[in-house]
């Protein structure tokens, strides 16, 4: 596989919100079960100040499960145990490491004025040095 | 041990559901959360993301039933409860609100009766918001409820809702329109802080709250839950008005 198709296979992976979220997860802890990660993608979606999209949970885990889990694991960036249903984070190549950590910075800024405007009141410089320095 | 089911007590142990688990998904653990939810009989657990910490969130479930999130761009409001009157726009669309939805049926402990207030505010409001039907409000003595009669003569005069107010009748209220005081010389009226509201036009919007005082008035602290279930919210309501009713009519 040359560099190219590897990348776009990476993009077609990561492509959809919610297979980012869930390596991002598994980026962090390594493994993770349906449940838990399903909480996750839910949680966030509903808490995205820039999503209009309503998230049910029981959506959300149907379609990691059927859907969204089986693309991560056929890109090699998971393992998944649709029996167990239990999830594993592969080791990254340098690509796919630079990838995220680009998509992490734009999802996690997606809420543009308004994430600014929860991060003064929170009063957190703490909150605002992760966004500088992210 | 369940107690006498025809008495506050027993309306208490029926409020009470099973324990709940709250995730908290964000570069920390928002230790402001931790004072906030040790008073909830909830597992707090801290699961690592790494976002800014104004996008992280929590999460709710109970058991195998994923209840709902709150965003942490609205912690601090959790943390420090607007305290304003239930009309006020800032109480009406509050993540307070969103978590003390997500946390009916959760035994809780409060030292104080500062969040036993704060909590109050929003079953005040839901019954501001209908306007109508029955509203029970018990907070042990008149004493007590003195502070927050401007909130309940507004409720009572400027809505169609019909306020009832229970307690140890060491002080005694203006005569009000719409405002029914029904007085005991003790008994759980004096023990327990009591809200009550059956929905009126919209039953869905039933609620209520109970708290059980665990030591004196003044130092002491409470024990209770709270439901949106109009079944237990009418049972409840048909409770007070068949116990105290006959009283002050």
């Amino acid at each position: 596989m040359t560099d190219a198709d590897e990348v776009s296979e990476l993009c077609h992976a990561l492509a959809h919100p919610y297979r980012r979220v869930a390596c991002y997860y598994l980026d962090e802890h390594g493994e993770a079960s349906l449940t838990t990660l399903a909480d996750c993608v839910t949680g966030w979606v509903q808490s995205d100040p820039g999503s209009d999209a309503p998230a049910d949970y029981d959506a959300v885990r149907a379609q990691l499960h059927h859907v969204h889990l089986p693309i991560l694991a056929d890109a090699e960036l998971v393992t998944y145990d649709p029996v167990e249903q239990g999830v594993a984070f592969e080791s990254l190549s340098t690509a796919a490491t630079e990838l995220l950590e680009s998509a992490l910075r734009a999802d996690a800024d997606g809420g543009g004025v308004q994430t600014q405007r929860a991060t003064t009141e929170l009063g957190g410089e703490r909150a605002s040095e992760d966004e500088d320095a992210s | 041990m369940r107690r006498d089911a025809d008495s506050l007590a027993g309306f208490l142990d029926r409020l009470v559901g099973p324990h709940k688990r709250v995730t908290v998904f964000g570069p920390s653990p928002y230790r402001d959360l931790e004072p906030l939810l040790s008073g909830f009989d909830v597992e707090l657990v801290h699961k690592s993301l790494p976002v800014p910490e104004s996008r992280g969130y929590l999460t709710v479930r109970e058991g195998e039933r994923y209840l709902g999130s709150v965003p942490a761009a609205a912690f601090g409001e959790l943390v420090d409860p607007a305290r304003a009157a239930p009309w006020d726009p800032e109480t009406r669309a509050s993540a307070f609100r969103d978590l003390t939805g997500l946390l009916a049926g959760t035994e809780f402990t409060a030292t104080d009766r500062h969040h036993l207030l704060a909590t109050s505010r929003e079953f005040e409001d839901r019954a501001a918001r209908v306007g109508t039907g029955a509203f029970h409000a018990g907070f042990q003595s008149l004493s007590v409820f003195r502070s927050q009669f401007p909130v309940y003569e507004r409720l009572a005069t400027e809505t169609d809702l019909n306020v009832t107010v229970y307690g140890v009748a060491d002080w005694e209220p203006p005569e009000t329109p719409g405002l029914t005081v029904r007085t005991a010389n003790g008994g759980e009226i004096g023990e327990f802080w009591v809200l009550a509201f059956d929905g009126g036009d919209d039953p869905e919007m039933a609620c209520a709250l109970l708290a059980e005082a665990t030591g004196p008035e003044e130092t002491g602290g409470y024990r209770g839950a709270w439901t949106y279930d109009p079944e237990t919210v009418r049972d409840l309501v048909d409770y007070l008005d068949g116990t105290y009713g006959e009283r002050n009519p």
